[in-house]
């Protein structure tokens, strides 16, 4: 806030009527009130506060996507986020047509009028889904993915297709850092990273295979969910690696996260690998985090030192960890240090289980078109199809069993703890020809494959801008696959005692 | 031992020749090691596991010298 005035303040303002809002006609804005000059841009609200105003009718859909089609407007050169804008003017008919609903009294629910961007590996019915590749040039899919049906049905506003490293696992995207252009975005969820740390939509959808959705989260500034396996459906999205995929949101918050994840979660006829879960309620259970200590009887664990998780080479994301161990350890919650069993021997690295396991299935994904045209993908994502296609059978069938007894091992940690935290090496690197120094950064994160293998949820939270760089760090939170209720509830509670996760890149 | 990467490319050019495959079909010599090696560090670590945490049954055959019995010998 530039004058002062916090969000708590603005909303409370704006709950009365009382605010007018960046981005928004007098009309719309400050019903029966005289404007005044604008404090919050509604691009820059998280969505549990648009939904708000947009319940309350203080502010029109049409008013939030007016606002966020100006924001691309004036951002998108440089930022890069979309493979495919819709029309303003199909974004804003959509708008109307939800304002029409609100008019005869129905709410769909607080997606309603939220504009959402859509990484675009994700198909949509008579929309180009092309996974940033030469292969699926022109691809028009005939049907909504069941997750994006979802998002319409309860009145999300679809503003785009966002890049993406090719097929989630190629070329990176052309996409930016909207915290400093000259920097990646990570990916390969890059343009639903970027896009929603622009204000260009207020969240985006990502998938995440070995840290698609947490990598450019922490990079962005983002609170990134990658939900345990099989809670969202995903079917309708270009597979990676099947038994690994997970579709999930990238946001500005635990409680937007759990917001959308409560409208995309749940089980499916089209996806076997989904949970027999038929509705998720995890904004009801994050909201139980209140009191001034909302995480009594939580225990948490970090990584004990020298531990497999606690070797992250950067002193500013390690600094910025322990900052936020403290907090929360101040909102009640035991903290334990924890020997974690994550490379047992023989393992050298948990490549030997994830290449074998990616490879192949991306491998038996694309066997038609390896055979036919593998040279139209580009080399790291052809070269993987290639591996895949050439490594034995056993590769894949001892990696998968080695996986289920890994799991059994590692996971034996939530016998003592609840959730475990962890810092991520996540600053993001220069873009070519930059060079990184001191550290080669990776534009995803590091230690967050293991979450992948377990099917674990995991959550990528701000925790802060680093002193030199300026640029967002960022922790991973993590629990056994099921236990997304606790897990995003200790991020609600670091959120509601923190102000990381609202630092805005000044574009 | 690992294999290494010049090994594991001359293997997958072998297999490419056998398969009629093409260059750009072909993965580079440390990826497919990469893939080799993890396929025995994966053997490796099942090894270490016993049949009451394995998710599927570990039924395993150790060969044992075979004794040649003395010639004449009463049985």
């Amino acid at each position: 806030m530039s004058d002062g005035i916090t969000r708590g303040t603005f909303l409370r303002g704006a709950a009365i009527g009382g605010l007018a809002l960046a981005g928004t006609s007098p009309a719309h804005a400050t019903r029966g009130r005289r404007p005044r000059k604008p404090e919050v841009p509604l691009y820059d609200l998280e969505i549990h506060e648009a939904a708000e105003l947009i319940r309350s009718r203080r502010i029109s859909c049409v008013d939030l996507a007016q606002a966020v089609l100006d924001r691309s407007a004036a951002v998108e050169e440089r930022v890069i986020t979309f493979a495919l804008a819709y029309p303003g003017a199909e974004v804003l008919a959509q708008a109307q047509a939800l304002d029409r609903l609100l008019r005869r009294g129905r709410y769909l629910g607080p997606l309603h009028g939220i504009p959402i961007g859509l990484k675009d590996i994700i198909f949509t019915a008579g929309k180009p889904t092309e996974g940033n590749s030469v292969v699926y040039k022109g691809f028009v899919p005939g049907f909504d993915a069941t997750h994006v049906a979802a998002l319409k049905q309860a009145g999300a506003n679809i503003v785009g297709k966002t890049h993406t490293i090719e097929l989630a696992s190629g070329d990176p995207a052309p996409t930016n850092n909207p915290w400093d252009i000259a920097r990646q975005p990570g990916g390969s969820s890059s343009g639903s990273g970027s896009g929603t740390a622009a204000g260009q939509f207020l969240a985006g959808i990502g998938t995440d295979t070995r840290g698609s959705i947490r990598g450019p989260s922490a990079n962005c500034g983002l609170t990134g969910y990658r939900t345990t396996y099989g809670m969202v459906s995903k079917f309708g999205v270009f597979p990676l690696s099947y038994t690994i995929d997970n579709v999930g949101p990238l946001a500005r918050s635990a409680l937007d996260a759990a917001t959308i994840a409560d409208v995309i979660g749940g089980q499916d006829p089209n996806d076997p690998t989904t949970r027999p879960v038929a509705r998720y309620q995890l904004v009801r259970a994050v909201r139980k985090a209140t009191g001034s200590k909302p995480l009594r009887g939580v225990t948490v664990g970090v990584p004990a030192p020298d531990d497999y998780f606690s070797g992250v080479p950067n002193d500013d994301e390690l600094a910025a960890f322990s900052d936020a161990v403290e907090v929360i350890a101040g909102l009640g919650a035991r903290v334990v240090k924890v020997t974690t069993n994550a490379l047992p021997a023989p393992f050298t690295t948990l490549a030997s289980m994830t290449t074998p396991i990616v490879n192949i299935e991306v491998g038996a994904f694309q066997y038609r078109n390896w055979l036919t045209r593998a040279e139209d993908f580009t080399l790291p994502y052809r070269r993987q199809v290639n591996n895949g296609n050439l490594l034995p059978a056993n590769a894949y069938v001892q990696a998968q069993q080695a996986r289920a007894m890994w799991n059994e091992q590692f996971l034996a940690m939530f016998d003592d703890v609840d959730v475990f935290m962890h810092a991520v090496d996540n600053i993001a690197g220069l873009k070519p020809p930059g060079t990184n120094p001191p550290l080669p950064r990776s534009s995803s994160g590091s230690k967050s494959s293991p979450w992948s293998l377990t099917g674990s949820p995991s959550i990528a939270v701000p925790t802060g801008l680093s002193p030199t760089e300026k640029m967002p760090l960022s922790m991973l939170v993590n629990a056994a696959a099921g236990d997304d209720e606790i897990a995003l509830r200790v991020v609600h509670a670091f959120q509601q005692a923190t102000t990381h996760h609202r630092l805005r890149p000044e574009l | 031992m690992p294999i290494t990467a010049e090994e594991a490319e001359a293997l997958a050019q072998a297999i490419g020749d056998a398969r009629g495959l093409r260059a750009g079909q072909l993965p580079t010599g440390s990826q497919f090691a990469q893939g080799l090696n993890g396929l025995e560090q994966c053997a490796g670590f099942i090894e270490t596991v016993g049949q009451d945490r394995a998710p599927f049954p570990l039924t395993k055959y150790v060969p044992v010298p075979v004794v040649e019995l003395a010639h004449g010998h009463d049985r």
